[in-house]
């Protein structure tokens, strides 16, 4: 219990920066303040830690779909990382672009994708099923060398298509590329760093 | 003088103590403003309580409450303090000093003034009502205010509150407010109360309804808000609305008396025309029949 106090302050962090990737926007001031006011406040409801959170963080009536979605995927229980990789990744890659009518979802879903929250380190028996996601095939395919370099490239493209938004096909695409290619990529550390090398 | 609630639980019976039926959220926000000595920024569509949250907090804790009612125009002058100019031009022909002119005597005190000076039952509840028809610098010029309360009078030096007010602000959200202001608070948006909630409160408020009018009530409102109209009914209008229909005796809602009463709902000639007749008619079938179904 004591960890999980320990690990509060990092996640409202991270929380935040998420939220500032999904296009909220956010001070640093207002994250302190957010996080004194749940500590402060101690809470034993999800929803009243929700409630705090918003109250302290949203400005505006349109931002507060976007920090319901991103709450509901950052606070999920409890493997949030494990859940982002296998689930996120299907929803933000092949639908992006033929679902304009759900742009909070998609933003909330790409800003954890992007990096946004990683607060919390695998424990090995994770490791262990995502391992067993890939046959073997596909793990030797993703140790070549140059596949990083790869997305790394990619998601350069995919940040200078992003910050083009002259149109809005081009961006959901772009944003698309990019929330796949980060979560390759850390996948790919994962079980680089699993195998010792 | 009452003390304030230690816990989210005891906020929202201190709110239902008078009458206010508060769901999870906002006594989480109102709890938390009371701890944390922030503001509260509500927004939400005109009528769904906004105001009455504050009248109920300094109700229930036995606060004074300071309404400062913001218009176009609203300067810092007619919202701190102004100086009490023909009395201080008689006082003068009757030969008085200029350190007498100067004095509390003289000075009249509007809203953010009450708030900052001492109250005996302990930090008054300011109310700052639909912020959102001021101007900017006005706004600024709360900014400032809000983040001391101290008030400066330059011939009377710097009066700082001994305890912080407990703000709260409201807005219609006519225009956007400035972030800056919204961040120093405790951003909440007022929906529109659900059927449940919305029964509860007509309950709380208004015990003399009988369960199947306001149930038929609150259906048919629900129902309205979801046609398309200038200004949604809200639920100042709900309570008005069955107040009316129990002063006439209705013990049941006709298309009738719809047509009599829908003034206490719908405030615009173009939503009267709209909803009076076959429209109210066919709501009023529809909700029939949802009650039997259920």
């Amino acid at each position: 219990m004591a960890d999980a106090a320990g690990r509060l302050p990092d996640n409202i962090v991270y929380f935040g920066r998420a939220l500032r990737r999904a296009g909220v926007p956010v001070g640093t001031a207002q994250i302190l303040e957010a996080l004194r006011a749940v500590q402060l406040v101690g809470f034993t409801k999800r929803q009243d830690f929700h409630t705090t959170l918003r109250a302290m963080i949203v400005t505006r009536p349109e931002h507060l779909l976007i920090f319901d979605q991103v709450f509901a995927m950052f606070w999920r229980d409890p493997d949030f990382l494990e859940n982002m990789i296998t689930n996120l990744l299907p929803v933000i890659t092949a639908p992006s672009v033929e679902k304009p009518m759900k742009p909070a979802q998609n933003r909330a879903a790409e800003a954890m994708a992007a990096g946004g929250g990683k607060p919390r380190d695998l424990p090995p028996q994770e490791l262990l099923e995502l391992d067993a996601q890939f046959s073997h095939s596909d793990v030797e395919k993703l140790m070549q060398k140059d596949f990083e370099a790869m997305n790394a490239t990619e998601i350069r493209q995919a940040e200078q298509a992003m910050a083009d938004k002259t149109s809005e096909f081009e961006y959901s695409r772009a944003a698309g590329q990019l929330a796949e290619a980060a979560a390759q990529l850390r996948t790919l550390r994962q079980i680089r760093e699993k195998l010792g090398k | 003088m009452q003390n304030l609630p230690q816990s989210i639980d005891a906020t929202t019976a201190l709110l239902a103590c008078e009458g206010y039926v508060a769901d999870r959220a906002l006594s989480t926000l109102t709890f938390l403003s009371l701890t944390l000595n922030r503001p509260i920024f509500l927004e939400g569509e005109a009528g769904v309580g906004k105001t009455e949250l504050a009248k109920v907090i300094a109700k229930g804790l036995g606060r004074d409450l300071i309404r400062l009612q913001c218009y176009e125009g609203l300067d810092a002058s007619s919202s701190v303090y102004e100086w009490n100019f023909a009395g201080q031009m008689l006082a003068m022909r009757n030969g008085a000093e200029q350190g007498d002119i100067y004095s509390e005597k003289y000075l009249i005190k509007r809203a953010l003034l009450q708030a900052v000076e001492p109250h005996p039952s302990g930090p008054p509840v300011l109310l700052i009502d639909e912020i959102d028809r001021t101007d900017a610098p006005f706004e600024a010029f709360l900014l400032e205010a809000l983040s001391d309360f101290q008030v400066t009078v330059p011939e009377l030096g710097v009066i700082k509150a001994p305890e912080p007010p407990i703000v709260i602000l409201t807005s219609n959200r006519t225009r956007e407010v400035h972030d800056a202001l919204k961040r120093r608070c405790l951003y909440h948006w007022v929906d529109y109360p659900g059927f449940e909630r919305e029964m509860e409160i007509l309950r709380a408020r208004l015990p003399e309804v009988n369960a199947d009018l306001s149930r038929e009530v609150v259906a048919f409102i629900q129902k309205l808000r979801e046609e398309e109209l200038f200004k949604r009914p809200g639920l100042a209008e709900t309570l008005d609305w069955a107040k009316c229909l129990v002063a006439l005796d209705v013990v049941a809602l006709s298309p009738d008396v719809i047509t009599d009463t829908i003034g206490a709902v719908l405030k615009y000639q173009d939503d009267i025309a709209k909803i009076t007749g076959g429209p109210a008619t066919r709501i009023l079938e529809q909700i029939r029949q949802d009650m039997q179904a259920l």
